[in-house]
């Protein structure tokens, strides 16, 4: 004889994850490392952001980079080519770096105490990184303007959980028909607190805003940081589970 | 293709449940998503029932979901209301954008039930 028990309860399915984001994220806070999580579709220009990016920070500010692939090291060398300190974790069959993969690696590198970014480059996909974050402190997503202006709309998802998002290779403007000023209005219909800016690594001065809002962020989370009473909640990794 | 990483959280969450209880079987497990998850229920349900035989006492276990919509508050005006792609997510009164959501966002487990030999006499 058998009886059937129904048991009610709610249980965050990835709650795990969000568990080891939240002690990455402590990793990141102890050596006060701002970390940022960018995303996109595969190809739309991350790693050529980032070769561009942390040469023109470096003056002032230390950066790594911690690629996510899903075979090989050939972003990571592409970067070390260009002088920057960047660590593979190739994920295999998973499409999206999870939390585990980045807090394997924190506890197997040894990081330089100095840092001032870390940038990790996702896997390219706009769908399954959204659902798992790293622990990192903002998130940026990439859209190319090869890509089309209609994506935040078909991957409302990333859109919705980000902080700033990048239209890039806007050098090629004239050749695609890609509205901008739509494909704003569809980013701030999903996510009107949504940074946004368009560039080229192609073009001088391109980076500009993108520069300065890095800064904008850093100086933020350092004095957020040091303000005795800033409250832990505001800074929690995001979870959406109820 | 991340559904088959949330089948394996969710047999976890049965198989844990489950082993509370001496000789019960897992017969269903419920799953509620919301529509702003990137998850495919289709997809979902492929790899769960791929992957099942794999976990003790959840061979048979049959899983449940509830699809959720979006329900949010919109930026300007608070005005209650569901966002489509179709209107760009946008509210329909006053066009302001999303500026919470009040559901849509879940991803849990929310019931199991489990068959449990009754004790005779
Ligand atoms: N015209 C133009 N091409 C660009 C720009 N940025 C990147 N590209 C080109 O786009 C291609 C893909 O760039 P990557 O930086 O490898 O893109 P990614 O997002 O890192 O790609 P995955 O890591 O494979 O997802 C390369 O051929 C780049 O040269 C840009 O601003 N303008
Ligand atoms: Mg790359
Ligand atoms: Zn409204």
């Amino acid at each position: 004889m058998h009886e059937s028990v129904d048991q009610h309860f709610v249980e965050g399915i990835l709650r795990n994850n969000d568990e080891i984001a939240e002690h990455n994220r402590e990793h990141f806070d102890e050596s006060g490392l701002f970390t940022i999580n960018l995303m996109s579709a595969p190809g739309a220009g991350k790693t050529s952001l980032l070769s561009a990016t942390i040469p023109a920070l470096s003056d002032r500010y230390r950066s790594l980079v911690v690629e996510g692939d899903m075979v090989g090291e050939l972003d990571a060398d592409r970067l070390r080519n260009n002088g920057i300190t960047a660590h593979q974790i190739t994920t295999g069959r998973s499409c999206h770096l999870d939390a585990a993969m980045v807090n394997r690696l924190l506890h197997h590198v040894s990081l330089p105490s100095n840092l001032d970014f870390l940038f990790i480059e996702n896997v390219g996909n706009l769908v399954c990184p959204a659902e798992f974050p790293l622990g990192e402190h903002k998130r940026v997503v990439l859209l190319s303007v090869t890509e089309g202006a209609d994506k935040p709309l078909k991957y409302p998802v990333i859109f919705r959980q980000c902080d700033a998002v990048i239209f890039t290779k806007c050098d090629l403007l004239p050749h695609v028909d890609f509205d901008l000023a739509k494909a704003m209005e569809y980013v701030h219909g999903i996510n009107p607190e949504a940074q946004i800016f368009a560039l080229s690594v192609k073009q001088s001065g391109g980076l500009t805003e993108w520069l300065q809002w890095l800064e904008r962020q850093i100086a933020e989370y350092r004095s957020d940081r040091m303000s005795p009473d800033a409250s832990r909640e505001e800074h929690h990794v995001h979870i959406t589970a109820g | 293709m991340h559904e088959a990483t949330i089948a394996q959280s969710i047999l976890e969450i049965a198989r844990l449940r489950v082993a509370a209880h001496d000789g019960a079987r897992v017969e269903r497990v419920r799953v509620e998503i919301g529509a702003f998850r990137n998850v495919d229920p289709e997809a979902l349900s492929f790899a769960f029932d791929g992957i099942k035989q794999d976990y003790d006492c959840c061979h048979e276990a049959r899983l449940e979901l509830r699809l959720i919509e979006a329900l949010a508050v919109c930026q300007k005006q608070r005005h209650n209301y569901s966002p489509s792609a179709e209107y760009g997510f946008r509210c329909e009164l006053c066009n302001s954008g999303i500026g919470e959501l009040l559901a849509g966002e879940e991803l849990n487990v929310v019931s199991c039930v489990l068959s449990t030999p009754v004790q005779e006499g």
